[in-house]
Order: structure tokens, then sequence, then C-alpha cells
């Protein structure tokens, strides 16, 4: 008899849930359980600006360089970024993509998250995961053809590899 | 004195190494802390936590299970009577115990025979892990895992982070070897992660009473999670052949002990709806064991309590014992989970079928040969789970946790029915941005495995263990400055105890557990962590340390890892048998090759001063032994990355 209960209580579990709809997500949550992973997310993204414009500004030389981003959220950009300023792909002074399947610009690009980094001649660099960890690479032929001159605390993520996967060339 | 003295030294000669790094090096470390993936794993909910991130584990050359656990506060990491590494917590004795829960990913890892995950994970390779959480989790509910005290989460490597493999071969000292390969990456929107690991380990052997007492080990695993949107599907394989230490000889001297374990499983994991809350998980895991032991007449024979005459027969005690059994669980779980602004309901079900099928026993008494069909009446469970949880926002920095989980146990064989349920409440506060405090009040019960029924005189008699228990934390953090205090209260009632055979002790047992840990951070490449742990209870004897900690220093820089640890257990008295205070010194060491090689060198146990599992031995004369459970060793690896 307890078997056969348990059985109705087990059927109506699954039953219940199976009716109940997909509830409209609020925004921004505010339990505080799932904050401390907003937060960590949130000091993740911040890192990762702060990266992008610490190498964007080393490249150009510049203090308040222009950039435009491909497939790449700008808001992340205009959030954490003091220095960065942004513009049409146009008139910027480099591209931040978050793929390498864009259009060719006469620009230097900075790929940030992908692996497969075809020979492109316009991506001067990278930042990717490798190995669980975060990799910074810069691509020596490509930043000859734009007589680009890096900081030296730099020189020692250049490659000089021709390899069709930087990512592969380095850890 | 004279081991802190040494490790003081080697302290302060690493300390230097302490540098900062340049800007765009220091922003890279810095992206990659907040970016860890325990960030996202982490579930309050759960319990009181300790993480291991995937930095820690590279830096301490943690290549197995072994190599965190051992320095887990409020517990010992040592071998039991078979050889196979237990946590125990401070105070008892090491066997089988049955509220430890290991997870590999989703999937709860623990035999179905003892519950007890570590005849096949003690040493599990951590080659395809990416971080550890541990939780202090009493009355945890959420990840349909069965009654518990202890969680342990190892989270496998994201392959969208990995995209790389790794060959690393160990060798040591002593006879052992390690060679494990692991490939994770993504293609085409398909990620997976393979591991494939051998080793073979050789350990000290000890002599007793003329018999060497060996544990020697030889492992294969094999791992393999594929994922594609919102499925993934994962399939392990474990092979762990032991020399199964002193086995079932009363006396701890067989002539023959020796298991075979095999574990398999496979897991899918399907999450539902846009906001991926309707979690479904099936699975199917299948253990294959045999096992046999032998001892002569005047050590006592070997023991096994259905088989083992009472009173005691000297013809009929079974000097020869062999059996092999097979066991399957298939386990169906669903949640859901509902999420407003100051609320997030689950709400989940499972059910699971769990068989014990003996195929073959042998014994050999000076009577003649048997073999018994079963070792008790009771080898098939139907378990029927519904449990809720709920966390509510009092106030911005106030959440309160409510759950109950309500578990039904049709047992076979005419056993009784077990009803039984486990409620919890729970609070965090966050007082301040640096003053964090956290809180549980438990009522939990752990229900007696197969193995602890068929170690029983009568396994209908068997009751479940009845527990409840509270626990408070409080961190604060300022700057580079983490101060962790903990405080955990428990009231134990029908514990399962192995005296003579299993059976419900009839004293109520009462702790109170004092932790306290230190962190301080250099910069996100150098740190220093120390704790400091101490419990009191009314059990009648100790059989482990009850006090203890450790002081841990990771030292990272562009080419070089360091890492120094010294786990210290303070002695203790059995029966009047004096064990001494334990300072378990590890230090590892590893260095960045051209072109993705890398060596590194592990020194463990370096002050020869292990923590010891002490055993009792019956006869012929009441006397108890304690064994090292470390031994001083180094291990040499290579590492290549592709």
């Amino acid at each position: 008899m307890k078997f056969l209960k348990s059985k109705i209580i087990f059927i109506l579990v699954i039953s219940l849930l199976s009716t109940l709809k997909a509830q409209e997500l609020a925004e921004k949550y505010l339990v505080i359980s799932l904050l401390s992973t907003l937060k960590a997310q949130e000091l993740a993204e911040k890192y990762e600006v702060k990266l992008i414009e610490k190498i964007v500004m080393g490249i150009t030389g510049k203090s308040y360089p222009k950039i435009c981003t491909v497939n790449y959220p700008v808001d992340r950009i205009k959030e954490y970024s003091t220095y960065l300023v942004i513009s049409s792909c146009k008139q910027a002074d480099m591209v931040i993509a978050g793929t390498d399947e864009l259009e060719s610009f006469d620009k230097p690009i900075l790929l940030i998250g992908d692996t497969e980094i075809k020979d492109r001649k316009d991506v001067i660099g990278a930042i990717f995961w490798k190995k669980g960890r975060p990799q910074i690479i810069f691509i020596d032929k490509n930043l000859k053809r734009f007589d680009i001159q890096i900081p030296r605390e730099y020189n020692k993520y250049i490659i000089k590899k021709d390899s069709l996967k930087y990512a592969e060339a380095v850890f | 004195m004279k081991n802190i003295r040494i490790f003081v030294s080697i302290l302060f000669m690493v300390l230097p190494l302490v540098s900062y790094g340049e800007d765009i090096g220091k922003i890279l470390s810095e992206y990659e802390e907040a970016s860890d993936m325990s960030n996202k794993t982490k579930t309050e909910s759960l319990g009181h936590y300790t993480v291991i991130t995937r930095k820690e584990l590279d830096i301490m050359q943690a290549y197995t299970l072994s190599d965190v656990l051992k320095s887990l506060k409020l517990h010992t990491y040592i071998p039991n009577r078979f050889g196979v590494y237990q946590l125990t917590s401070a105070g008892a004795s090491v066997g089988l115990n049955t509220s430890y829960r290991l997870f590999i990913d989703d999937h709860e890892v623990s035999s179905i025979h003892t519950d007890n995950p570590f005849l096949i994970f003690d040493r599990y390779p951590l080659d395809n892990i990416d971080h550890i959480e541990i939780y202090y989790g009493a009355g945890a509910v959420r990840i349909g895992n069965e009654p518990s005290l202890i969680i342990i989460k190892l989270y496998t490597k994201e392959p969208s982070r990995e995209n790389a493999s790794l060959l690393r071969t160990s060798v040591s000292s002593r006879k052992y070897y390690t060679l494990s390969f692991n490939d994770a990456r993504v293609i085409k929107g398909i990620s997976y992660n393979l591991l494939v690991s051998r080793s073979y380990e050789n350990f000290p052997t000890y002599r007793i009473s003329s018999t060497d007492l060996s544990k020697d080990t030889k492992r294969n695993y094999l791992f393999f999670k594929i994922n594609y949107q919102d499925t993934s599907v994962d399939v392990s394989f474990a092979d762990v052949k032991r020399d199964a230490f002193s086995g079932l000889a009363v006396d701890l001297t067989p002539t023959i002990s020796r298991t075979t374990s095999q574990d398999f499983y496979i897991n899918l994991t399907q999450k539902f709806l846009e906001d991926k809350s309707l979690k479904l998980n099936l699975s199917a895991d299948i253990n294959r064991r045999d096992g046999e032991f032998a001892n002569d007449l005047v050590g006592g024979g070997v023991f096994v309590t259905s088989i083992y005459p009472y009173p005691v027969n000297p013809l009929q005690i079974p000097t020869y014992y062999y059996e092999k059994r097979n066991l399957n669980k298939y386990t169906f779980y669903i949640s859901k989970e509902f999420k407003t602004e100051k609320n997030v309901l689950l709400i989940g079900s499972s059910y699971k079928i769990k068989e014990n099928d003996i195929k073959f026993i042998k014994y050999k008494t000076s009577l003649g040969d048997y073999t018994p069909n079963k070792l008790s009446g009771f080898d098939k469970v139907d378990l029927f789970t519904a449990f809720v949880e709920n966390q509510f926002n009092i106030t911005d920095k106030n959440l309160l946790f409510l759950s109950l989980k309500v578990d039904h146990y049709h047992r076979n064989g005419g056993y009784k029915e077990i009803t039984n349920y486990i409620a919890r409440a729970g609070f965090v506060s966050y007082l301040n941005d640096n003053l964090y405090t956290k809180a549980f009040i438990t009522r939990t019960y752990v229900p007696p495995s197969f193995f602890e029924i068929e170690m029983s005189k009568n396994g209908q008699d068997l009751s479940s263990e009845k527990l409840k228990g509270l626990s408070f934390e409080t961190e604060y953090k300022k700057d580079n400055h983490k101060l962790n205090l903990f405080y955990g209260y428990s009231e134990a009632k029908d514990m399962i105890v192995f005296f003579s055979y299993s059976q419900n002790y009839n004293k109520t047992l009462k702790g109170h557990y004092f932790s306290l840990d230190y962190e301080y951070r250099f910069d996100s490449n150098n740190k220093l962590s120390f704790n400091l742990f101490k419990t009191f209870s009314n059990i009648d004897t100790t059989f482990s340390s009850e006090d203890g900690g450790f002081i841990k220093l990771f030292n990272s820089t562009d080419k070089f890892d360091i890492y120094n640890e010294i786990i210290y257990r303070k002695g203790f008295k059995v029966y009047g048998y004096k064990v001494n205070d334990s300072f378990n010194y590890n230090v590892g060491i590893s260095y960045r090759l051209k072109n993705d090689w890398f060596v590194k060198l592990k020194g463990e146990n370096l002050l020869n001063s292990s923590p010891k599992a002490v055993f009792v031995i019956p006869v012929p004369q009441p006397s108890v032994i304690s064994l090292p459970s470390y031994d001083r060793r180094v291990i040499f690896s290579i590492e290549k990355v592709f």
C-alpha cells in the first residue's frame, strides 16, 4: 500500500513539473545566493575589458584610442573602460572582434575568445582560453605589416609561427 | 618541534619568490581568478564549503583526489583495513562511512553496496577535473543525493576553456607510475572531455606477526563526456585491483586478501526551457565486485557476520571466503527551478532502483566447503524521493533557505519499508561588504546500506541513523586578509557501528566542531592559507586525531609553480596506546619549459611524520597497532600540452 502511495506521489510530482510553464525571467535576480555568481561574472568581464584596454593603449600608444567592436558586446567596453573611445570601424584605431568570421578591415584586429584563428593578415593579436588559463598572443608578421612597435613587456607574448591555428602554437 | 622549525625555514626560503608581476601579467592573473569556474558552480544552499580551484590544483600538483582530501579540515584521510583511503571524521575509527557522497559533475558515484565512494575513487586521477567543491552539507537536498554529511563535487574541465590535450607521466622513488591522457575541445558546437588513465601504486609493505600486508593497487580509468547545446552524456569506466591489506582476517594477518572492483556508468543530463530551469537526469550504474580472503584458524579465520559462528565454534570458523557480485543502480531525476525577484523555488523528484545480485559465494571451514546463495534476504530497494528547496530574500542582504526532502525505501525480502525525511533551515547574511555569516539547522538520517545489513546479526533490526545539528560560520574579508570561523554541533542517535557486527549504537553521540581559516593573498599568484580545527565529542574511545590544521603556501611565477604544505594532526590515545602528533610535509615545484613541456617534482611526507591508521587486533591477545598512512616519497612528472 505504502509502495503504491509513493508511486502516486512520484507521478504527481512529475505531472506537476511537466505542466508548469517556464516563467519570464526577471532581468536581474536579486536573490543573494545568486549575487556572488553575478558579481564574479561582472568582475571577470571587468578584467577582460581592462586587458583589452591595456593592450590597445600599448599598441596604439594613445591615451584615448578609438575602437569599434564586431561580435563583441560594446556595452561591456562602455561599462568597464575608462580610456577606450567607441567609434565607427572606419575611424577606429583598432577593431575588437569576438570571432574571425568578419570582413576585411585595413585596421589591426584583436580577437577575443576565438581559438580557431585563421591566417588573416589583419589579426595582430588574440585573447583566448587554453588549458584552463587565459592566454594572450601577438602575431609577429602582422604586427610588422601594420608597423606596430609593441611595448617591451608584451614581447614574451609574441609568436612567430605561420600556423593557421595560433592557439595551438602557445600555452 | 624540530619538524616545525624545518618547515618554517623552508617557508622563509620560499617567501622571497613572491613578487608582483608585470602589469599586463597581473591583469591576466586577476582575469583568470575572476573567471574561475568555481565562481559559477558553488552553491550556497548546499552548505558550508571549501573550494579548491583549478589554479590551486595545478600549483599543488594534485594528481589524485587523495592529494586534496588529506588536508580536509575536521577529518583525516587514512586507509581502512582493506587499504582503501577513507575520509574519517575527527576522532572516529576508519571504517566504511556511509554518509560521504562523491559526485563527478551531476553523477553520484558512491558504491551501491556500501554507499561509500572510496573503494574505486579514493585516488581518482584529477587530470580531467577543473575544480573541487566540498560541502559540509548535512541535509543538502537539491542535487538529488542520498542522505549525506559531506558532499564532494568534482567538476570536469570545461572544453571551451581547454582546447588542448594533456599527456602526463609520473614515476616515484617507490615503484609507482601513472600515465594519463586528457583531451578536451569544442568542435563545431560539440564539446567533449576525454580521460584515459592508468596507474600502478606500490605502497610500503608492513609486516605483522610474520605476515606481509600489502595494499598495492592497479587502476584504470576512462571518462568521456560529450555536450551538445543543453544535452550532456557522460560515460565512465573504472577498474581497480587491490591487495586488500588485512581484509577480512580477524587477526589482521591474512594469507590471501585481494579485491577487484569495476564501476561503469552512463549518465544523461538534459536541460529544458529557455532559462534551462527544468532539468532531467537519467543514469545507469553497474558495479562488479569480487574478493578473495583467507586466514588460518589460529588467527581467527575470516570474518563475515552471517557465516561466522556464534558462539565461536572452531570447526565452523571460515578460513577461506570468496564472493562475486553485480550491483546495479538506475536513476531518474527531475527538477524545476522557479525564479522571481526575491525568491528561488526548486522542486524535484527522483526514483532509484538498486540491486545487489550475489553471483557466487564460497567459503571453507574445517567441516567442508559451502556455497550459500545470499548473505541476507534483502537485495533490492526502490527509492522514491520528493524534495523542495526555497531561497527567500528577507531583505537585500539577508537570505533564508528552507528545504525538505522525503524519501521512501521499498525493500524486498520482507524487510521493513523506510520512510524518512530531511529538513533544513538556513540563513545567510551580508552584514556589510566585508562581513558575511551563514547558519544552518538540520534534521537528517542515514539508512543502513546493503553492506551494513549483511554485516549485521539481524538486518531487520538495523535502524537508520538519526542526526540533527546546527552550524554557523562567519567570514571577514579586508584587503588581502580573509578570516573564517566555523562552529558545528551534532547529535547522532542509532549510529551504525561495527562491534563484532553492524549494530545501532545505544548512546547518543554528541560533537562540537570548531575551525579557523585564515588566508593572506600577496597577489593573485601567491598566497598563504592556514587552518586550525578542534573537536569535542562524547565518544568512548578516540581512534583518530580530534584536532589538527594545516599551513599551505602557493607561489606561482611565469615559469615556476611552488607549493608547500604541512598538515598537522594531533596525537591521541587508543586504550592506552599512544599515537604521536603528525606533521605531513609535502612540497612541489614545477617548471615550464619551451613548447608546452612541463617538468614537475613533488616530495610527499618529507618529514616522515604521517598520520596513523589505528587497528585493534582481537586475537590471540587484544592489542592495538598503528600504521603510517603516507609513504615518504618523491614523484617526478613530465607533462606535455599539445
